[in-house]
């Protein structure tokens, strides 16, 4: 059976690359096809993160804004549509964001959605990031996403699973 | 609502008003104009001649003194300036509340233009020139400000708002608003408000930049406002400002504006999918 697709928006990728976590979703890789689309990724991040060669982990599609609907901008970019379109293509993949507009769209589309954040913790938990990388990257993290005190400190007190 | 119900750019009953990006503005224009014409005999000649003669002003003039001329037009059309203030069918606090009210409303309204026009253009240019026109508005009615800044600010305000009112009046006519106009327009306006509105901020002069950087100048704070007035995303707010996300972004904190990211509860945090069950 194919992996359902997880798809990571730029917000995502980026907050990952700037604390240093960036190979960390490679841990899912068994179970979900990691996923992120052309435009996303050749014109929001590559620009911020240059890398030699596309990670093994991460494949990079493109998505044509064929549904009429997405077309209407409503509140969200072409590229924020290329990430919400590619979540739908099937029932059990799942979008990554930060960005409250782009989460809420997705939800009302019936697409699984997962704060960054929480991919974050769950990442870490499952060791797709060290302890010690997680300790030297979490304030660039907390600071890239902006967040507040309470989910700051939920982040810095998340423990490894025994 | 925009989010899956047009399927294109005329609705069932006809051209979708949402598609001209300059609507929820002439609606302010016909509430002026209709406030007005009660009280006037010829209230669109009026309005025409007194907006001619303040753009008519050399810069350095129209934003600091076309108050004296809109008092000789009002004295020459009642005699004198409180005999407005008796016709008028409406007080000073009445007047107030309505623009106040009328404002916000109006923000909003032009900000979710963003929901339905995917690209970023002139109709952007109306949000920092209401904003602007507000800020020197709140001002005006402070009895703390002394009464040659207040005549300076109303100069100010309605020199802008005047060529905003002109250009869109212009566009919807015959498409041939200049939006860079109004843009400069914006620059002048802020280099007599700031000073007398924050004391100490810096602010840019129209000496500095060109009509065309002016122009994207106001592009991108109109971006930012639909961002903050229509809760779109930081792509899209990205998108309308002609910038990258990290830009927009930076330009969004530069403005002590904090993006919305999420999640804002530990609960919500967790709320979402589980990988491990996947």
């Amino acid at each position: 059976m194919d992996r359902p697709w997880l798809v990571l928006d730029n917000s995502v990728l980026s907050a990952f690359a700037n604390a240093g976590w960036f190979h960390g979703p490679e841990v899912w890789d068994v179970d979900y096809q990691l996923v992120t689309s052309r435009r996303i990724w050749e014109q929001e991040f590559l620009p911020y993160h240059p890398v030699e060669n596309t990670p093994e982990w991460l494949s990079v599609h493109k998505i044509d804004l064929e549904d009429a609907r997405a077309k209407i901008p409503n509140k969200l970019s072409v590229h924020d549509w290329t990430g919400v379109i590619a979540a739908e293509r099937s029932e059990r993949s799942v979008l990554t964001t930060n960005d409250f507009a782009m989460k809420k769209t997705a939800e009302g589309r019936d697409v699984e959605t997962l704060w960054g954040t929480a991919f974050a913790i769950q990442t870490y938990q499952k060791c797709g990031i060290s302890i010690n990388e997680f300790d030297i990257g979490v304030n660039d993290y907390i600071s890239d996403v902006t967040l507040g005190p309470d989910i700051a400190a939920e982040l810095r007190n998340t423990q490894k699973e025994p | 609502m925009v989010g899956g119900e047009i399927s294109g750019p005329n609705g069932p009953s006809g051209p979708d008003k949402r598609n001209d990006p300059f609507q929820s503005f002439s609606s302010v224009q016909d509430q002026f104009e209709a406030a007005v014409k009660a009280s006037f005999d010829d209230p669109d000649v009026f309005l025409e001649t007194v907006i001619d003669d303040v753009l008519a002003m050399p810069p350095e003039e129209r934003f600091e003194e076309s108050v004296t001329v809109i008092e000789e037009h009002y004295k020459d059309e009642f005699g004198q300036a409180d005999t407005l203030a008796a016709l008028l069918p409406f007080g000073q606090q009445w007047i107030e509340s309505y623009l106040t009210e009328l404002f916000s409303q109006v923000m909003t309204k032009v900000a979710k233009t963003a929901f339905h026009t995917r690209e970023g253009g002139d109709w952007l240019i109306v949000l920092p020139v209401l904003q602007a026109c507000n800020v020197a508005f709140e001002d005006v009615t402070e009895d703390s400000i002394e009464h040659s800044e207040k005549s300076k600010l109303f100069s100010a305000l309605t020199a802008l708002f005047f060529r905003l009112y002109r250009e869109v009046k212009q566009e919807k006519n015959d498409g041939t608003g200049d939006f860079e106009l109004v843009a400069m327009d914006l620059i002048r306006a802020l280099e007599v408000i700031v000073p007398i509105t924050e004391s100490g901020a810096q602010v840019l002069s129209a000496d500095e930049v060109t009509a065309s950087e002016a122009y994207d100048i106001a592009r991108q704070e109109g971006a930012m406002l639909c961002y903050v007035y229509a809760d779109i995303s930081i792509g899209r707010g990205a998108e309308l400002a002609g910038l990258s996300q990290v830009e927009f972004k930076q330009l969004l904190e530069s403005y002590d504006i904090t993006p919305r990211y999420g999640p804002q509860s530990v609960s919500d945090l967790h709320s979402g999918v589980d990988l491990n069950d996947g």
